[in-house]
């Protein structure tokens, strides 16, 4: 290929990449993103018929005009990041119009480099990393390609050659369309250079210290609205979100079940709420207080379980994605004895930040940052419901649980009737609950799409229609156990999931929003019912043969938020354990490190108020000063060297010398000429005295004499002269 | 015939000779002999700061001797004008014409002995003469003799009715020396010498003649100073000029001085080139009295030395060129 | 110890320099950006840019290193460039690694004071020495010491320079700057034949009989006149002009303004008038205030002028008999012209 040619389609494909990266966040409208690929594609192509002198000027004005044009967009529309954005869209469209020598292409990649700047601050998501990874490979070639233009353009433009600028132009234009520059050797090192470039790249990212907490807030990302757990959910809601795919929670297991059999199928419970008012179910149990961690750092949401004997303890490691809102319910296997939050370093830097609050009707909800994927452990009683003393359980409820629990608006007629029937065979409110599920699970048909009134939709599903989902299920059994006197709550959640065999979890998705029933047992708690038919739900959860496809898709996208955006210092140190073999991180989400480790680490942290900002901080400015002192040093060491050609014999000889003098603690001062120091050297030591002054006036009449003959003969003898006599003496400091 | 005359070589050889044939009747003082020297090689005059008897005379005549040229001494008093040193126009009856009577000034080594007593007009006569090489009256110019060296001295203990020299003119002088008392080996020597004082003519031979001065001036004038020694010159009269304790600094005729007085180490050392070495001998020789303490003015013995001092300590802060 | 430094002092470690391009500044300068960006919001994605920025230097810096490694650089041939006109010198690039090729090396020769457009090569092979073209512009004549041969490249990113010192000695004589001269420049003598004598030579013409002499052609021996005599005696012809020109430089001038200036001009006019008078078959000698080069004729007379016109003092100072050497210099030939060159 030509290789002007080549390093076009190069540099677009850098840019491609770079845009992608932008773009694919979602955030630019169509009228940004179409004109700004097309020019992208095909402006590195146009630079011929634009190249006129007038062009630079005009496009320098133009520049400037929409440069001013987008400032005051930004200060009227107060969304500077995005303005900011849109501006270096448009200096790059306008650059590559211009690519015509190395330095335009140079400046065409720093532009391009500001794009995935700007894309890493607006797309967090997986598809960053899928531009990013191409974009590394392109920018390496094209930066390779761009140096090698460089020197063509050199030569070809070298002064002394014939002709004028016209003649130059084409010499350089034949140059730059030769097939046989790009030679294997070439291709072998840039593929070399790629993976070099990308291996330090990760190095870089993994081990910069991510100490720097700063002004701003970490990394981000859109919450998804995952309706249903409110403190206000409308009959119905569920409906719209049915058939969504979109991952929500992502559970593992520790203890319990193994994972062998894929369909497993989790029920994780979210929020109760207890107020039905014939349309809408509200919670009125809203009454927090904050969960203080007892000495294992767990959380204890049931005072009467113990998690830790419970035989067989069903302990989960849940990755919950972020969604909208700053509370956030906690969901967990019922019966949730205990959360645990993997204690984190930069949580013990702001220990305000995440707040854990219980409520009267038992739900844990966590406050803290929105936007943030939380990641918890949930210790649950997974043993059956004990029958018999269920049964036994009184029937002596306080006032308050009737005022939450039994209340109910006025039914029709024909639901008291169909409440009281299915009481009245049974001889106690556990047995009621078990008839009005089975009733309503054989009696009536799980169905995603029927519609019901508004005026009083129960009703409708319970006497005319006799079909509905999850939703309509649970507020009837909910009701009618009301109407028997049993106290009742509808619960909202998660039931269903898929067993992803790439990354050994189980996902629940959107789709899987579930509602179910408690009722309450004086004595024994709450007890769970499902009167939605169960063969419905299994469906719901079936494998397509897309399936696998999904699954790895979600556990790149998994381990791309665990391990890229959501990396942090705990992480980074867990990483750095695992890679030096201190200790291994546990195979959850969290990462386990021993808590005595975080402890350790957090009350280091404390010590230092500012620690994370400034540390950070300072760290990066003090290696950029010292790099810049080094440079500077380094340059000026050479500069004192070019009195003489370095490696010339005379001055090879003469820092032989020095070295051996500075062996023996001799070494001259600033303001010491050579000369003097070798006469006070001589007096040190007067048997090198000879050897030293000849040496050191072979040297400054090499220095200082413009006179460039050979060294004089036996300089080298002469040095190992001095050098022995010097080995004999110290000089006493 | 391929000859390249006046090679430094040369004039190393010339100088050194001069320099051993003064140094057998001015004893003692080898340094102040060399920088006379050194003087004489680049073209520049020589102010001796003494006591009287410190043997300034013999300096100057065993100089004038050693080079073959004519020795003249001019001794300045308050009374005396300016053609008392340049000469005048007689007019002589025999030839019914003017003819010039040329003034003591005429003479390749010329002792302008306490010129502190002259009024600042005839100073100025004097000046001008060592600068310009050349004498005019009654407008008619004429060349004073080459090599041309003025040795002026001046007693800086004596204040009353004397007319110091003024910084500017402290200028004109390359260098100045002063001679001190010799160590008591030579003093022994000279006081044994004394009877023969008178005889320095007889005790000296010309080594060289005045054109071959010339010559060994011309090549010391093509004497090589590497950038880098300039630049450590530069240096050194720069910070004269920023330094608090100073009210002038060094002016651009003094580094001009320096340097050409470097030229004149480097080719009495016998190089074609110039050293940091060379920076450092003629620093304070050339440069303690072209600055002016503050507040203390140039004049003086304690100024003299208290201007030594802080040029000493310039040089010891400044870092020397060089691997 | 002292013996393994010097070892690698000897054997490959030469002094590097390391300057920034502009479009390394400008990366640099985004990455202490990136950085800051970084560290203050936590972002972690632009942890990842900035990892790829840093890389790049990185890696570019460790590349150039590697890339200018066992390379040698040939001496710089014998040049005799003229002041204010480009020479160009030959200089091989030799590649002594084993494999991998070098990409983008540039070499010139480091000379104070010159103006330098290295030789440049787009790769070279391992084992493989190749032969470029560098340019040495002299603005002034002289001698100019050869400080050492400069490999550098700015493989593979152009954000550093790199440069390698390869020890090299030397010194370069640039001649003074040589014009076409205008008729008024010449000196008469070399044209009017009113002052035309006769000069004896190995011309055509008879001019007369003379001693012979070693050297002297054996075949324009007189035999009949030579017959009683001690010595031999030879025919004599004239050469046509062959009367030398001497050339009388006064490379001194009076101290002041343009001193220096002035006397650089006297020294150009000399050597264009020796070239001029060479080639027009003269024998041409020269005397200067600093020495003389004695008469000769031909392209190496050229040679010797104008390299010891190369490194003539110009001196400021002009005492009465300057010029004596230059006197005594064309005392020894009362017959020749003299063109005087005064600045």
């Amino acid at each position: 290929m030509r290789f002007d040619l080549l390093h076009r389609l190069a540099t677009i494909g850098t840019i491609l990449m770079g845009l992608l990266a932008l773009f694919l966040s979602g955030e630019f409208g169509v009228a940004v993103v179409v004109p700004v690929l097309a020019v992208s594609v095909a402006g590195p192509f146009l630079w011929r018929p634009l190249d006129r002198p007038w062009m630079g000027p005009a496009s320098g004005g133009l520049a400037l005009v929409v440069g001013i044009g987008a400032l005051l967009w930004a200060l009227s529309t107060t969304d500077y990041l995005y303005a900011a954005i849109v501006y270096a869209l448009f200096l790059s469209a306008l650059k590559i119009l211009f690519l015509r020598r190395a330095a335009d292409f140079m400046q065409m990649y720093v532009l391009s480099f500001l794009h995935l700047m700007a894309a890493a601050v607006v797309n967090p998501g997986m598809s960053f990393g899928v531009a990013m990874l191409p974009y590394v490979i392109l920018l390496t070639l094209a930066l390779m390609l761009t140096n090698l233009r460089r020197g063509i353009e050199a030569q070809a433009t070298a002064p002394g050659g014939a002709g004028g600028p016209a003649a130059e132009a084409v010499r350089l234009g034949a140059a730059l369309s030769r097939r046989d520059l790009v030679r294997p050797g070439f291709v072998s090192a840039t593929v070399a250079i790629t993976v070099g470039v990308f291996l330090v790249s990760l190095v870089f990212f993994f081990l910069f210290p991510r100490l720097g907490l700063g002004f701003f807030a970490q990394q981000s990302r859109r919450g998804m609205a995952v309706s249903g757990f409110s403190e206000e959910v409308k009959l119905g809601d569920f409906g719209n979100i049915a058939e969504d795919p979109e991952v929500v929670i992502r559970v593992k297991r520790k203890t319990g079940l193994g994972l062998n059999d894929r369909a497993v199928v989790l029920r994780m419970r979210g929020q109760s709420l207890d107020q039905y008012d014939g349309t809408t179910w509200r919670k009125t149990t809203v009454r927090r207080h904050q969960l203080e961690p007892d000495i294992d750092g767990r959380l204890r949401v049931d005072g009467r379980r113990d998690h830790l004997n419970v035989p067989g303890v069903e302990i989960q490691e849940i990755y919950l994605e972020p969604m909208l809102g700053a509370t956030r319910v906690l969901f967990g296997m019922p019966q949730v004895a205990a959360y645990e939050r993997p204690s984190n370093a930069l949580e013990a830097l702001r220990p305000e930040q995440w707040r854990f609050h219980g409520d009267e009707a038992g739900d844990v909800t966590l406050t803290g940052p929105p936007s943030v994927a939380i990641v918890y452990t949930a210790y649950s009683d997974p043993r059956p419901v004990d029958a018999v003393a269920m049964r036994a359980a009184s029937t002596d409820y306080t006032a308050q649980v009737r005022e939450t629990y039994l209340a109910l608006p006025p039914q029709q007629a024909a639901i008291q009737d169909l409440a009281a029937n299915l009481a009245k065979e049974t001889s106690n409110p556990y047995d009621t609950a078990r008839k009005i599920e089975w009733y309503l699970r054989d009696n009536y048909t799980y169905s995603l799409s029927s519609s019901h009134g508004d005026a009083d939709p129960l009703a409708d599903f319970l006497l005319v229609h006799r079909e509905g989902h999850c939703e309509y299920f649970a507020s009837a059994m909910v009701v009618l156990l009301r109407l028997a006197g049993v106290p009742a709550r509808i619960v909202n959640g998660f039931y269903g999931g898929v067993a992803n065999e790439f990354g050994d979890y189980v996902a629940l998705r959107r789709a899987d929003a579930h509602s179910w029933v408690e009722a309450y047992f004086p004595g024994e708690g709450w007890a769970t019912f499902d009167p939605t038919p169960a063969s419905a739900l299994d469906l719901r959860s079936g494998r397509s043969w897309l399936q696998g496809v999904t699954d790895a898709i979600d556990a790149a996208r998994l381990t791309w938020y665990r391990w890229v955006v959501e990396y942090n210092l705990e992480k980074q140190i867990s990483f750095l354990a695992q890679v030096f073999q201190v200790r291994r991180g546990g195979e959850g989400f969290s990462d386990n490190l021993g808590r005595q480790d975080f402890h350790e680490i957090r009350d280091r942290l404390k010590e230092l108020p500012w620690a994370g900002m400034g540390l950070g901080f300072l760290g990066f400015l003090a290696g950029g000063a010292g790099l810049a002192i080094a440079l500077r040093r380094w340059r000026r060491r050479v500069v004192q060297m070019s009195l003489l050609a370095p490696g010339d014999p005379v001055l090879v000889a003469y820092l032989r010398l020095r070295r051996a003098l500075a062996r023996a603690g001799l070494r001259r001062e600033r303001s010491e000429t050579q000369l003097e120091f070798a006469a006070r050297v001589g007096a040190a030591c007067p048997d090198a005295a000879d050897a030293v002054t000849r040496v050191t006036l072979a040297y400054v009449e090499r220095a200082f004499g413009a006179c460039a003959d050979g060294p004089p003969a036996n300089l080298g003898a002469t040095v190992d002269d001095a050098v022995r006599a010097l080995a004999q003496h110290r000089v006493p400091s | 015939m391929n000859s390249v005359q006046f090679k430094p070589e040369d004039a190393a050889h010339l100088a050194r000779a001069v320099f051993t044939e003064v140094g057998r009747v001015f004893l003692g003082k080898p340094q102040v002999v060399s920088h006379a020297v050194i003087a004489l090689l680049a073209r520049g005059h020589v102010l001796l700061e003494d006591v009287p008897g410190a043997g300034k005379t013999v300096l100057a005549r065993a100089l004038a001797r050693a080079i073959g040229g004519e020795f003249r001494r001019v001794q300045f008093t308050s009374d005396m004008l300016p053609s008392d040193i340049t000469g005048v126009n007689v007019w002589s009856p025999r030839t019914e014409a003017f003819g010039f009577h040329p003034g003591p000034i005429f003479g390749n080594v010329v002792l302008a002995d306490e010129i502190n007593r002259a009024s600042p007009r005839t100073q100025s006569a004097l000046l001008e003469a060592m600068s310009e090489r050349q004498v005019t009256t009654d407008r008619q110019t004429r060349a004073l003799p080459e090599p041309f060296l003025v040795v002026a001295t001046q007693n800086p203990h004596e204040h009353h009715g004397t007319y110091p020299l003024p910084e500017s003119q402290m200028d004109r002088f390359l260098v100045r020396l002063t001679i001190g008392y010799p160590d008591r080996e030579a003093e022994r020597r000279i006081v044994a010498m004394q009877g023969f004082a008178d005889k320095v003519e007889t005790l000296v031979n010309a080594v060289a003649t005045p054109e071959q001065v010339v010559a060994a001036q011309a090549a010391t004038s093509a004497v090589v100073v590497p950038d880098a020694v300039m630049d450590y010159a530069m240096d050194l009269v720069g910070q004269t000029r920023g330094t608090e304790a100073l009210e002038m600094g060094i002016s651009t005729r003094g580094a001009v001085s320096l340097i050409a007085a470097c030229r004149g180490a480097a080719a009495l050392a016998g190089r074609t080139y110039c050293l940091p070495d060379d920076v450092k001998e003629m620093f304070l020789p050339t440069c303690a009295h072209r600055v002016v303490l503050r507040g203390r003015g140039t004049a003086g013995a304690a100024a003299r030395e208290e201007a030594r001092a802080l040029l000493t300590d310039l040089l010891a802060r400044t870092p020397v060129p060089g691997d | 110890m002292g013996r393994l430094t010097d070892f690698v002092w000897r054997s490959d470690f030469f002094p590097r320099k390391l300057s920034f391009t502009r479009e390394g500044k400008i990366v640099f300068v985004v990455s202490v950006g990136l950085g800051i960006a970084a560290v203050n919001t936590g972002n972690n994605l632009l942890y990842m840019v900035f990892g790829l920025s840093l890389a790049l230097i990185v890696i570019s810096g460790v590349l150039s290193e590697s890339n200018l490694r066992g390379l040698r650089c040939s001496a710089l041939p014998e040049i005799r460039p003229v002041a204010g006109r480009p020479a160009t010198a030959a200089l091989t690039v030799t590649s002594r690694r084993p494999r991998f090729p070098a990409f983008s090396i540039e070499a010139w020769p480091m000379v104070e004071g010159a103006q330098s457009d290295p030789a440049r090569f787009l790769d070279v092979r391992p084992g493989q020495s190749l032969e470029g073209a560098c340019r040495l512009t002299f603005a002034r004549r002289g001698v100019y010491p050869l400080r050492g041969m400069v490999l550098s490249t700015s493989f593979p990113f152009s954000f550093f320079i790199k440069s390698l010192i390869l020890p090299a000695t030397g010194r370069i004589l640039v001649h003074p700057r040589v014009h076409p001269l205008r008729a008024e420049d010449l000196p008469p003598a070399s044209e009017g034949e009113e002052e035309h004598r006769p000069v004896a030579g190995r011309g055509s013409e008879f001019f007369g009989v003379r001693e012979f002499r070693d050297g002297d052609n054996p075949r324009h021996l007189l035999h009949r006149r030579s017959a009683g005599r001690v010595e031999p005696v030879v025919r004599e012809f004239e050469q046509a002009g062959s009367r030398a020109v001497w050339i009388a430089l006064v490379n001194a001038t009076t101290p002041g303004e343009g001193g220096a200036e002035r006397v650089e001009r006297a020294i150009e006019k000399s050597a264009s008038l020796a070239v001029h008078l060479l080639d027009a078959g003269r024998t041409v000698g020269l005397a200067t205030v600093s020495g003389a080069v004695s008469p000769g004729s031909g392209s190496a007379q050229g040679g010797r002028i104008l390299d010891f016109l190369a490194t003539l003092p110009s001196l400021e100072m002009n005492p009465p008999g300057i010029d004596e050497p230059i006197q005594a210099a064309l005392a020894t030939d009362s017959r020749a012209f003299v063109a005087w060159v005064r600045p």
